[in-house]
């Protein structure tokens, strides 16, 4: 492995914003004929956004990508592909109803004279490209009967089929076992063999050491650093992860905890988590940390009535909880600020009226029918109270901003009287002065008594709002932490599963 | 050597049949029906049964291409009786010669067709919204050019169309044949009909790939038309008129078919050859109804209740699908 | 994730918005004026009395219809509940006090199990809800073939009160008039005033945040279906009462005239949008056009292809209005 080649690939100052958020700041990047290149960083910390602009799928808004000694700027994934960087995603790019060669030549089947597929050479080169990386997989199978891996490495093929250079892999491990891992492993390294290069994001800081040549950091949008793999630990690469600036409970009041209002007792759903075990007290803000994946939304989701436990159990004040929906959790005043604010939570063309009273209707309403009164006046307390930006409370929710329409949304299940909220990353998408606004307000509700689960990607907000936080892996418990034990690196090494 | 055979027996016909459900209804419903009566396999009504059969048939290659791609299009029985009606009026009432008419009412489908892909890809029409406003836009086209009165046809070589036969196989059977293997060709030998697979399959992935999504979609309704415009000229000449209503159940017919072949309304799942058996049993199930005596309208209740069986099934195995993909992927993750 | 933080509606878009909004009244308006103009026998009192009269049955269906849309559904097996409600109601001969009950009674009855059949189909298979509907219509109007036979039917003498629900005044207005309006104003409360109708318009904007929010969403959407059941069946007891002798084919196409003139309206056909007063001006507008053309002497079919392109024109003009919200 030679690092005295000259990069194939630079990005340079790359920018890119989306609505509230500066996702990409100023990145600057390179890669090498013939490396494995890792990409690490936390949730949020702009990886996917990086190689979604080099596959073609979002385009930044400044910046130079220079590939192959040329300035490119793809509009679309296939040129990308054509120009020789394949990027395959976590949501695989096939079609299950094809065989393996058909997806593999999939927009460019190779054609006899009279214009029809010619079927010979194209399973005679689908096996060929098959062979050659060693993969045991017949090119008539249909991708929708192989296992997800092989689904994989039937994309992994497709790239090879390209004249392609580079293969970029966002978290390839992620539904692999053991065993097909060290199958992708050893294909990997016989790609860089042919001095192909390859982006490798991944969370598992042990397949950073196993495989790449050279690892970049990034951070919040920016780059940390690029660092050769001899020059890095495990610790050290944590570190660089990690911001340090971060100061720990800077809004916390000391308080004593309330009594127990929720007790959650090993629950456990198949495929998706396990063995799961925290409390939650009155007054309490309990930070849910962990990865993507880790099963922290599946665990709310849980509690609030949508997921069915298969075992274990749910303690309500003590008592058991059997919630066959999320009516039955709002009975019991718990309230839920879903991950997708748009997917799951906004009524799109409804007023901010309409969308701040709905959960709460069954309690205003008399014999069915609305009182616009009182109704009335929950809206303009509640625009008053948390100082909802809007011309009037008749409003288009999708006319208000993000950081509006999630006050909203809070004022919606705030208006229950909840004893427990659920709220599932509080600010993503959201711009800064709103999101201090948010904070205070959960912040004020707890010392009301409120008990708060928190689910954040952001180690800011876990680390400054939460009296408690639970860390989740691969399903299970990793740790559970009091805010004098946790900072950043302790979080994110138990999210990483990087144990000392 | 052997080998070989055994694979191609495995991968080929026996393969096929073996995964074909509805063989599951029709070979009892061919007993049934042999036993109860002895004209079911006399020519005479082997022949009718094939021309009958022709009709839902020739549509079906269109409405399978369409339904392959997630879409679906209600207005082929409109189309079917606009094209007919146009053959005929051209014929008859404005003197042009037969090749003229033919040509007129086939190209009035394909034009019907190549409408209802412009108002799905370029006006983004949700297609079961579009087809349904474009069947009615047709219909009433059909009902002023006629008046509402069937056009009787007074040329009678063009009645040999439908009616005619090639030794003892009727010609719109013939015609079948043709336009239905030409339909498996495209959709097995040619990159747009892969295409078609591909995008009812994950469109992402289709456009991803640099196909041409929409395109490829005006392309499957434009053939839809096309279809539902040849069999229409068929059944005018079988008819010897051109009803402005003679239609109307068709597409449900073909839809039905088409599900109960395996074809599912969410597209990419399925086969022509298989979509081929449903309109096969379809035709066996009509027929030996007029056989037993079983009133029409008894036959329209229990197609009503076939289509909804079939969305039922076709509802239950996507539902699976989708847990099954779900499951294998969450088993993975943890 | 990606909304923007301030939209600023740009002229197309909200050209585009208004369209079918309140805009429908005021094409309204201008029909009626230039039809009054070309045509002075239009403005008569018995003309307009007619045509409200025509537009009651269709009017009826149009309101279960657009409480289906809002809820983000489709409902085209009404034509045929219609018939079956008509042939049915006629069919018991309503010749007496009881049997004239009765004649109301189990219609509406009918109509409320078809639209729960509908709306469990569509509700727990989230299944397709055209094709479905579609499905029953013609199991329906197989149905209510077989049950007459192909033949019509008809009553003799049918008590004062059967009579006089489509032949009766009221205040020198007929009574089907009376019966739509007042339909049209419970209508219209149940959508604005009851918590049922909040849900409905929830259900259409977005299934998954509703039920999140503890609406019963399949619960909801199978009440829309049961009342587009029943304002089917009352639209064909209506006709029953009018006509007496039925055609089991009478209502065939009722359904597309309903749809037409709810997406005409400003009803989404995607759901979560419209309002029960604008589907009036769309059942109106729709009335004299059909009036008016009748007046020029244009013929029955040409009508047809005409109402045709009125739905397909509506469609269009909803289609663009989703892109120009959705950026």
């Amino acid at each position: 492995m030679e690092n005295n080649g000259k990069p194939i690939l630079q990005m340079e100052n790359i920018n890119k914003y989306f609505p509230g958020v500066h996702a990409l700041r100023g990145v600057s990047f390179t890669v090498l004929p013939g490396e494995v290149h890792a990409l690490v960083g936390e949730n949020g910390a702009g990886k996917s956004t990086l190689i979604k602009i080099l596959a073609g799928i979002h385009h930044p808004d400044s910046g130079q990508i220079i590939w192959n000694d040329q300035p490119v700027s793809f509009q679309t994934p296939f040129e990308a592909w054509n120009s020789g960087i394949a990027t395959i995603h976590q949501e695989l790019m096939v079609v299950p109803q094809l065989s393996v060669a058909e997806n593999i030549f999939l927009g460019r089947l190779p054609r006899t004279s009279a214009n029809l597929i010619d079927h010979k050479e194209m399973y005679r080169k689908a096996q060929d490209i098959l062979d050659h990386l060693d993969i045991n997989l017949d090119a008539h199978e249909l991708v929708g009967n192989l296992p997800i891996a092989m689904q994989q490495m039937v994309e992994i093929a497709k790239a090879l089929s390209f004249d392609t250079q580079l293969i970029v892999m966002d978290e390839p491990t992620s539904a692999l076992s053991q065993h097909e891992i060290d199958i992708l492993f050893d294909r990997i390294k016989r790609i860089r063999e042919q001095g192909k290069s390859v982006i490798f994001i991944t969370h598992k800081l042990d397949e950073v050491f196993y495989l790449a040549d050279r690892v970049t950091v990034l951070r919040d949008g920016s780059s940390v650093g690029t660092q050769d793999i001899h020059e890095l630990t495990k610790d050290k690469l944590v570190r660089m992860m990690v911001d340090r600036d971060i100061r720990v409970g800077t809004l916390h009041a000391q308080r004593k905890p309330g009594k127990k209002i929720l007790e959650v007792q090993n629950i456990t759903i198949d495929g998706l988590f396990y063995d799961i075990s925290f409390d939650l007290h009155e007054g309490e803000i309990l930070g849910l940390a962990g990865l993507v994946g880790s099963g922290r939304s599946d665990v709310v989701s849980a509690l609030f009535g949508i997921r069915k436990i298969e075992e274990g159990q749910i303690l309500v004040n003590g008592k058991r909880a059997r919630f066959h929906g999320p009516q039955d959790a709002i009975a019991a005043h718990i309230g839920f600020v879903p991950e997708n604010r748009k997917e799951e939570g906004l009524l799109m063309r409804m007023s901010v009226l309409e969308n701040l009273v709905m959960p709460s209707t069954p309690a205003t309403s008399r014999k069915g029918l609305l009182n616009s009164a009182v109704e009335s006046r929950i809206a303009d307390e509640f625009i008053e109270k948390l100082s909802i930006q809007t011309p009037s409370k008749w409003q288009f929710i999708g006319n208000l901003s993000g950081g509006n329409q999630q006050k909203v949304i809070l004022a919606r299940w705030l208006n229950i009287s909840p004893k427990i909220l659920i709220i599932d990353e509080p600010t993503r998408g959201i711009d800064v002065g709103a999101r201090s606004e948010i904070h205070k307000l959960l912040r004020s509700y707890a010392e009301d008594g409120v008990g708060i689960i928190m689910i954040s990607s952001e180690m800011e907000e876990v680390l400054s709002i939460s009296d408690r936080i639970v860390v989740l892996r691969d399903g299970r418990v990793a740790a559970s932490l009091n805010s004098d034990q946790a900072t950043q690196e302790t979080i994110v090494s138990y999210a990483l599963g990087v144990t000392k | 050597m052997k080998n070989i055979i055994q694979k191609s027996l495995q991968s080929g016909f026996v393969t096929f049949l073996k995964n074909q459900k509805v063989l599951a209804i029709l070979i009892p419903l061919l007993i049934l029906v042999s036993t109860q009566s002895n004209k079911f396999w006399s020519l005479y009504n082997l022949q009718g049964l094939w021309v009958i059969i022709a009709m839902d048939g020739i549509m079906l290659v269109g409405m399978v291409m369409v339904m392959l791609t997630a879409g679906l299009d209600l207005s082929i029985g409109a189309i079917m009786s606009l094209a007919g009606v146009i053959c005929v009026y051209l014929m008859n009432e404005l003197g042009l010669p037969m090749w003229a008419g033919i040509l007129g009412g086939i190209l009035v489908g394909a034009l019907g067709g190549a409408m209802n892909g412009l108002f799905i890809t370029a006006f983004k029409i949700n297609p079961f919204i579009a087809t349904l406003g474009t069947m009615i836009t047709f219909e009433g086209l059909a009902m002023t050019i006629t008046d509402g009165y069937p056009v009787v046809n007074k040329v009678l070589i063009f009645s040999e169309i439908g009616r005619g036969k090639l030794g003892i196989i009727p010609i719109p059977a013939i015609i079948l044949a043709m336009i239905f293997t030409a339909g498996v060709i495209f959709l097995h030998y040619t990159e747009t009909g892969r295409s078609i697979y591909a995008i009812g399959g994950n469109e992402e992935a289709a456009h991803a790939s640099g196909i041409r999504v929409k395109r490829v979609k005006f392309i499957t309704y434009t053939i839809c038309g096309l279809t539902a415009g040849i069999s229409g000229v068929i059944l005018a000449s079988r008819l010897s008129t051109g009803s402005p209503i003679v239609g109307s159940d068709s597409a449900l017919n073909v839809i039905t078919a088409a599900m109960l072949g395996g074809i599912s309304m969410s597209g990419g799942v399925g086969t022509l050859e298989g979509a081929f058996l449903g309109v096969l049993t379809m035709g066996v199930l009509s027929n030996s109804f007029n056989m037993m005596n079983i009133q029409a309208y008894y036959q329209q209740v229990i197609k009503g209740i076939l289509l909804l069986v079939v969305i039922v099934i076709d509802r239950v195995s996507a539902n699976s699908r989708k847990k099954a993909l779900e499951r294998t992927r969450g088993k993975n993750q943890a | 994730m990606n909304e923007s933080n301030i939209k600023k509606p740009n002229a197309v878009a909200s050209f585009f918005r208004n369209l079918s909004g309140q805009t429908i009244w005021m094409v309204f308006a201008v029909l009626v004026i230039t039809i009054s103009l070309m045509e002075p026998k239009f403005i008569s009192s018995s003309n307009i009395l007619n045509v409200l009269r025509q537009v009651s049955i269709v009017g009826l269906i149009s309101l279960g219809m657009t409480v289906v849309l809002i809820g983000g559904n489709f409902d085209l097996s009404t034509g045929a509940i219609l018939t079956l409600a008509a042939v049915v109601s006629v069919n018991i001969g309503p010749e007496n006090g009881p049997l004239t009950a009765l004649a109301i009674i189990i219609p509406l009855l009918l109509g409320v199990f078809v639209g729960l059949l509908n709306g469990l189909l569509v509700g727990l298979l989230k299944a397709n809800s055209i094709i479905v509907t579609v499905g029953t219509q013609f199991m329906v109007a197989g149905a209510t073939l077989i049950y007459t036979g192909g033949q019509h039917v008809w009553v003799w003498s049918p008590t004062q009160f059967y009579e006089a629900i489509s032949g009766g005044y009221l205040m020198g207005i007929p009574n089907p008039i009376f019966i739509f309006l007042i339909l049209t104003v419970i209508t219209q409360i149940i959508l604005k005033r009851t918590s049922f109708g909040r849900y409905v318009y929830a259900l259409g904007n977005n299934d998954d945040a509703s039920r999140l929010m503890g609406i019963k969403t399949n619960l909801i959407r199978m009440s829309t279906y049961v009342f587009s059941g029943f304002t089917a069946a009352a639209a064909g007891i209506l006709l029953a009462s009018r006509v007496k002798n039925l055609d089991p084919t009478i209502g065939l196409g009722y359904e597309f005239q309903a749809l037409t003139a709810v997406v005409l309206g400003g009803t989404k056909t995607s759901g979560g949008e419209g309002r029960i007063y604008n589907t009036l001006a769309g059942v109106l507008t729709l009335g004299i056009i059909s009036n008016s053309m009748t007046l020029l002497n244009i013929s029955y079919n040409l009508q047809l292809l005409i109402r045709g392109l009125i739905l397909l024109t509506a469609v269009a003009i909803d289609a663009k209005r989703n892109q120009s919200v959705a950026r």
